[in-house]
């Protein structure tokens, strides 16, 4: 078989390429040295195969190479990683508003169809804690199985943007309908006293099954990326991904308790500091903005400049205490941001008002900003995490 | 007799200075730098090429270099070095450290 500069060097690059640690403009620049140095030895009379077997030979060996380009691109050796990270996060995201929608659903259906206190129970307890623990395992179970490949059905560009857009637009329904008094408008139109007892029992029912969710999910993400970082630890591939879609889907839920604590706490606060209703509201919605945008730019610069690579954090043990801390935090925000609510009830209602507004209002902005801004992340690094699972 | 290459720490160690030195006196690229640290140190400083690239990109993102693109003489597209007044400063920090060295290993071996 005759010998191919062009083919052999395409080859060569593409197994560089698929380490996932190297920018194109670093391949172009290695390639574009490969070239100087061939065409060197072309004028010492070496050419050909030979000339590619010594240019790549000094250049060093693969795997060497893409990993001190993955010290000097921490973000790019972080990109599999994070796209599990990302679509963890994106999955509590978009399921809460829908939990919390499933869950209206069963309180208003119960009240108007009187089934009875047992069954009434039993329902309202399985939407809100059976069946939010039993998808989270169908998605691990989902997940295991396109490790390789995931998402495939996300290469068609339709169904990428179709899919953003489509989130966007459900979360803002959801929410939308969820705090503007649409539902309870038309809940009251059945509005007989027995029927507002029936749903105010239902509900207080779901706040109980709320609160036990908000502890037994935590617990439930936290075993399981205990679980899969043995596995990895252990040597299974398959593991990784799914530690991190754990970390994930346990930060995307802890995010929503800490939502609820910090409007608790800037609540509070304004109390304290005798705001006004439109001083109150300007600090709700500064708090509330603020707080995950610099979460967001903290991680960034951590990544950026000062993380170690995705497996060496794997394997520490820092990251598995991190998330018993937060877990425990989260949790813990929950019920101090109760007790924080129910403080500020002496606050003047026009204030109260003013501050669930901001709460509810920034809230629908980042339930649309977010899915947007996550979800082409996840969809660009799709295949970053195909590549280097792929190798 | 051929001497023995510098062992790798040596070569580490003094990797930032050596192409800092280079670009101060010239703008250039990857495969040129290398050529030229062959020259300067007779061959006895052993590069693996490659791993020139990270330590440049290292510089350009503490600001010391700054890469353009360019041309090869054939026409093909290359990217070039080209040292800031950080770099320059960055440099002579550099030098005075080892000129520091050098100067009290030539005065205990004088002593020996």
């Amino acid at each position: 078989m005759t010998f191919d500069m062009k083919t052999a060097i395409a080859r060569w690059r593409a197994e560089l390429g698929a380490s996932g640690s190297l920018f194109e403009a670093d391949l172009d620049e290695l390639e574009s040295h490969l070239h100087d140095h061939i065409d060197a030895l072309g004028e010492v009379g070496i050419h050909g195969e030979q000339a590619f077997i010594t240019a790549v030979e000094q250049l060093g060996e693969s795997t060497a190479l893409a990993a001190e380009f993955a010290k000097v691109n921490p973000l790019l050796a972080w990109r599999a990683a994070l796209f599990w990270i990302c679509l963890g996060f994106l999955f509590i995201l978009g399921g809460y508003p829908l939990l919390e929608l499933g869950i209206r659903a069963v309180v208003s259906g119960t009240a108007a169809l009187h089934p009875g206190r047992t069954v009434t129970q039993l329902a309202v307890w399985f939407t809100a804690l059976g069946a939010p623990v039993i998808v989270l395992t169908l998605v691990f179970r989902l997940a295991r199985t396109m490790v390789f490949d995931p998402l495939p059905w996300a290469r068609s560009r339709v169904f990428r943007v179709g899919l953003i857009v489509a989130a966007s637009v459900l979360m803002l329904v959801a929410h939308l309908g969820l705090h503007s008094g649409f539902l309870t408008r038309l809940e009251s139109r059945w509005g007989s006293e027995a029927y507002l007892a029936d749903w105010l029992n239902a509900w207080r029912v779901s706040n109980t099954a709320l609160y036990v969710l908000t502890v037994v999910v935590p617990i439930q993400l936290g075993i399981a990326a205990y679980r899969q970082r043995a596995r990895a630890l252990g040597g299974d591939r398959n593991a990784a991904p799914l530690f991190w879609l754990a970390i994930g889907l346990f930060v995307g839920s802890v995010r929503c308790e800490l939502h609820n604590f910090v409007y608790g706490a800037a609540v509070t606060t304004g109390g304290f500091a005798k705001l006004g209703p439109s001083q109150m509201s300007a600090l709700v919605w500064i708090a509330t903005l603020a707080c995950p945008c610099a979460l967001f730019m903290t991680t960034y610069a951590y990544l950026r400049h000062h993380a170690p690579g995705p497996s060496q954090l794997l394997r520490a043990r820092a990251p598995m205490l991190g998330l018993a801390v937060s877990g425990t935090l989260g949790i813990g925000a929950v019920f101090f941001a109760g007790a924080l609510v129910r403080r500020a009830d002496q606050l003047s209602d026009e204030v109260l008002f003013a501050a669930s507004d901001g709460w509810i209002f920034s809230g629908i902005l980042m339930s649309v900003l977010l899915p947007l801004v996550i979800g082409t992340m996840v969809l660009r690094l799709r295949s970053a995490a195909r590549l280097i699972h792929a190798e | 007799m051929k001497a023995r290459p510098i062992p790798k720490e040596l070569v580490a160690a003094s990797a930032t200075p050596l192409v800092l030195s280079i670009l101060a006196r010239e703008e250039s690229y990857g495969y040129a730098i290398i050529q030229r640290v062959r020259e300067l140190s007779a061959g006895r400083l052993e590069w693996t090429d490659g791993m020139l690239y990270p330590i440049l990109h290292r510089l350009e993102e503490q600001g010391l270099v700054k890469s353009f693109s360019g041309e090869s003489e054939t026409g093909r597209k290359r990217k070039y070095y080209r040292i800031q007044e950080k770099g320059r400063r960055a440099l002579d920090v550099q030098r005075a450290e080892w000129n520091a060295v050098n100067a009290a290993l030539t005065l205990a071996w004088r002593e020996a």
